[in-house]
């Protein structure tokens, strides 16, 4: 989907039909014959599948886009779809990296250095959502092993895994968020000049 | 309820895989109610571009899909209303209001989670109107899904703050 036909970006998590159905209350009792989950390693590959949606959602808003576009900031104190891409990035690097007990830790992280980057080329972008797709593909394998509460330093302080987790797809989620009004705007200011 | 209790603590017996998502959506929840609670209408109801939301528009669109998601995850007989969350966009809700709802939604999520047994983590439901869903990925669905418009929230409100610069507020964006 090019820009042009690109939908606004306050949409829903689903696209819902015209018709609802009536439910009736669902009890489930547990002796029942229930599906068979390991809820650790279902859950983590639900969460590895939610960054992937979000990188894919990354590669739509930058790709093609000119060096202006990419170092635009909507407002003071805001970022650019080129700093809050490798911020994003980072930071899901070295929350996961943390989590699984790999190199990079917490301690290595430039989190200032992401946020004042810029620069022109989105294909030096798109590989490094390449590359963060990869590391997924490599450290989640890794975090299946682990026990979810087990506790990691995260910043000084304990914090377990199912966490560390957690608030990558959050952090990541908020920052597409950003990175949609960002480039929405941007359209936006490019047509009426 | 007029406040998020803070700090929050999981109950005994929360599945650890959801302390987590817990943990996440307590500070989310408490985010929301310091981007809208100081503001008044005209900040709530403004729109930074074309085709974009009101703040309050974004909460309860947010917070209706959340505490549905959540809800239905646990097997509660709870309805999708397209209509409910189309009309959501366009409330002119003051921030008591907002805040209000938000506290609820938290309410719901700290009730709802800790509920969740293994077997029910993977019970399937039909929801939003449509096929089945299992009920991790509701709650995976509904977690992502609230990250991402917080950040519409946050950003909205910078913007606003920025074209109102008379404005003094508590709200500081990091």
């Amino acid at each position: 989907m090019d820009n042009e036909t690109r939908k606004p970006n306050l949409t829903l998590v689903k696209d819902a039909p015209a018709e609802t159905t009536q439910e009736t209350t669902e009890e489930l009792d547990e002796t029942d014959d229930v599906p068979v989950v390991a809820p650790w390693s279902t859950w983590l590959d639900g969460n590895r599948q939610s960054l992937k949606t979000i990188h894919s959602d990354m590669r739509f808003l930058v790709k093609g886009l000119p060096g202006a576009a990419l170092n635009w900031q909507p407002g003071v104190s805001t970022n650019s779809l080129w700093a809050t891409t490798l911020h994003t990035l980072g930071t899901t690097l070295h929350l996961l990296s943390t989590a699984a007990d790999i190199e990079p830790h917490w301690q290595d992280w430039k989190r200032a250095d992401e946020l004042a980057a810029h620069g022109e080329d989105p294909a030096l972008l798109l590989t490094a959502i390449t590359n963060m797709d990869d590391f997924l593909d490599k450290v989640f394998p890794v975090l299946e092993e682990e026990d979810p509460a087990t506790e990691r330093d995260w910043l000084g302080k304990p914090k377990p895994l199912s966490y560390l987790v957690s608030y990558a797809v959050a952090h990541a989620g908020r920052h597409i968020g950003h990175m949609e009004m960002t480039r929405q705007l941007w359209d936006q200011r490019s047509k009426k000049r | 309820m007029t406040a998020i209790m803070h700090p929050y603590t999981t109950p005994n017996g929360t599945l650890p895989l959801l302390t987590g998502v817990l943990e996440a959506l307590h500070f989310m929840h408490r985010d929301m109610v310091s981007i809208v609670q100081d503001l008044p209408p005209d900040a709530l109801h403004w729109k930074p571009g074309a085709d974009m939301g009101t703040l309050a528009g974004i909460v309860q669109h947010t917070l209706y899909c959340e505490t549905y998601a959540l809800r239905r995850a646990t097997g509660e007989a709870v309805e999708y209303d397209p209509a409910a969350d189309k009309g959501a966009w366009d409330v002119t809700t003051d921030a008591d209001t907002l805040v209000a709802a938000i506290v609820n939604a938290d309410v719901v999520a700290k009730r709802a989670l800790p509920s969740l047994t293994v077997a029910r983590m993977g019970m399937s439901y039909t929801a939003w109107g449509g096929g089945e869903t299992v009920a991790g990925v509701l709650i995976q669905e509904g977690v992502y899904h609230t990250a991402m418009h917080w950040g519409h929230m946050q950003m909205t409100r910078q913007l606003w703050g920025q074209h109102h610069p008379e404005f003094v507020g508590t709200y500081k964006p990091w």
